[in-house]
């Protein structure tokens, strides 16, 4: 390649041009002038019940002794060493949808997660039953076995995972937490000793838009939540942690950590199925919907294309490989009327359209097609069929 | 809280790409005060628009991918078209003049190649982001990324022997 080193000295620049003092002061200004007011935290006031403001209000009133800074970042040091790690986690779920997905009114769902550590590179499997994902050498992919369907993709950060990624590193727990302590009046969060354990609470609000509440309570980031950490206060391990949102003025526990082994002998990640026909993450990305065509358009559009299974538009705004999954249930189908679009929750390019189909069956269906936006302003298939 | 760590996490990623993003725009538009008005609008829209999902390195790229936009509305506008030497300039000192001809000068050995292609070679040597991060700011597969880089690399690398032949 000493070519192509030839022709990158050529490419190069003499110097290397840095962003000028005036510049970054501009920029600092911009930064600063842009950070919203940090609020209040009226929350212990909010629709919490009253044996969990009680609960709350003792955390609050005990001597905390040691900032929340402290014990986050000696923490944080603890665990960068930490090995290998095998963990339940139990979330209110449906076992096939997204791993970010929360029901508050279905079932606990065991995830079993695996963490291997070696040198410096970290490996990890989730599998809850339906819905499974793995990050090893050679990439990131998920896989739902009913469908044998996958995804991968070379990219080792690909977030597959949502809020749960965060226990594929239980020390990426703290370094959130840790985050939020630095941020001036990051207030809403508590903390308290006892028995040799440290007790940390966190409160967040729902994050984004529900103007129409679609998509409220549908993941923890967009459900008023809160989330309870036990940390071993000598060497600093994470012992456990819940999380609960609050929903109609209750209280409901949505995850919880229910086993969590450090050093497990003969830990390894769960075996992919070879069954299994993997589509390329790049190849789903470069989809990019039908030029000009609003999201009703595009919903009118793909099912239009679903009656007769026309590719040639189907190509544009679903893989082949998803949308041929759900070939058995669509093709054939007649739409019987489309609403108004509307956004919800904390994805800005995401929109939903409501729509009642006629299946060949004869039976209908009504619900909500989620599109999302692409590069070029088109529109895409991302669920709700 | 979410949204105020990922507030940090963004501001971070901001001020830790500060020169390189500079650098990406200083090189397209060859023109620095241009370029420091277009990633600070960048900035701006990405402070609005912060990403969803938690991860500096999509933070990155999507920062990235906000300046080559800005970049490429410049150029697709007209903003540049007035020529330095029309207009009568602040003399500017040399490790300034010598940036602008390096901007040209590349520009000039980069134009030899299809715009898609320069583009990637640019990202790839100049920029010095990954695959992964060309894919990101493009919204191409990284393999593509990686074979124009390929296609433009050898078709740069036979100009230049031509050019050494001549």
């Amino acid at each position: 390649m000493d070519e192509y080193n030839d022709i990158k000295d050529m490419l190069k620049p003499r110097r290397d041009i840095r962003a000028s003092e005036n510049f970054r002061e501009r920029v600092r200004e911009t930064l600063d002038n842009n950070r919203k007011p940090a609020t209040a935290t009226p929350w212990i006031l909010g629709g919490v019940s009253l044996g969990t403001v009680a609960a709350i209000l003792i955390i609050l009133l005990v001597p905390v002794g040691t900032s929340a800074r402290e014990i986050l970042k000696s923490a944080l040091t603890t665990l960068a060493h930490t090995g290998n790690i095998a963990m339940t986690v139990e979330v209110r779920t449906l076992i096939r949808d997204n791993f970010s997905f929360i029901s508050p009114e279905a079932d606990f769902v065991p995830h079993d997660i695996r963490i291997i550590r070696s040198d410096s590179t970290i490996f990890w499997s989730v599998d809850k039953g339906g819905r499974a994902a793995e990050k090893n050498s050679e990439g990131v992919s998920m896989w739902i076995k009913e469908f044998n369907v996958g995804w991968h993709s070379d990219d080792p950060d690909l977030d597959v995972l949502g809020y749960l990624g965060i226990f594929t590193r239980p020390e990426k727990i703290l370094e959130a937490e840790l985050q939020l302590a630095l941020t001036e009046n990051g207030s809403d969060y508590s903390m308290k000793k006892k028995d040799g354990r440290i007790y940390l609470t966190v409160h967040s609000r729902a994050e984004g838009d529900f103007t129409n509440p679609y998509m409220l309570n549908k993941s923890i980031a967009e459900s008023e939540n809160i989330r309870q950490y036990v940390i071993d206060e000598h060497n600093f391990r994470l012992l456990s942690a819940t999380v609960s949102i609050i929903k109609d003025s209750r209280e409901i526990e949505v995850l919880k950590i229910s086993e969590i082994n450090y050093n497990p002998e003969n830990l390894s990640l769960i075996r992919i199925p070879s069954s299994i026909r993997f589509i390329a993450a790049d190849i789903v990305s470069v989809i990019d919907g039908i030029p000009g065509l609003d999201a009703r358009e595009t919903a009118a559009a793909m099912f239009s294309a679903f009656y007769t299974w026309d590719t040639d538009i189907l190509d544009k705004l679903i893989n082949p490989i998803v949308g041929n999954s759900y070939r058995s249930s669509y093709e054939g189908a007649t739409l019987l009327s489309l609403g108004e679009p509307f956004m919800s929750g904390n994805n800005k390019d995401l929109i939903f359209v409501p729509y009642s189909v006629r299946l060949k069956d004869g039976s209908v269906k009504s619900m909500n097609l989620a599109l999302i936006k692409t590069g070029s302003g088109g529109w895409v298939f991302s669920g709700g069929l | 809280m979410l949204d105020k760590i990922k507030r940090n996490i963004a501001d971070k990623v901001i001020e830790e790409n500060l020169d390189y993003l500079i650098r990406f725009a200083f090189f397209r538009l060859q023109d620095m005060a241009m370029a420091e008005d277009v990633v600070h609008g960048a900035i701006l829209k990405f402070i609005d628009n912060t990403p969803s999902i938690l991860n500096t390195g999509k933070f990155k790229s999507y920062l990235f991918r906000m300046v080559y936009n800005g970049c490429q509305d410049c150029l697709r506008t007209g903003k540049l078209r007035i020529k330095l030497d029309s207009i009568d300039e602040p003399a500017c000192d040399d490790e300034a003049e010598q940036d602008i001809e390096d901007a040209v000068r590349i520009g000039e050995l980069l134009g030899r190649l299809p715009d898609k292609e320069a583009e990637i070679v640019r990202m790839r040597t100049v920029d010095e982001l990954s695959f992964v991060e060309i894919s990101r700011i493009l919204s191409i597969p990284a393999t593509t990324a990686k074979s124009r880089f390929k296609n433009g690399i050898n078709k740069l690398r036979k100009d230049l022997s031509t050019y050494k032949m001549s």
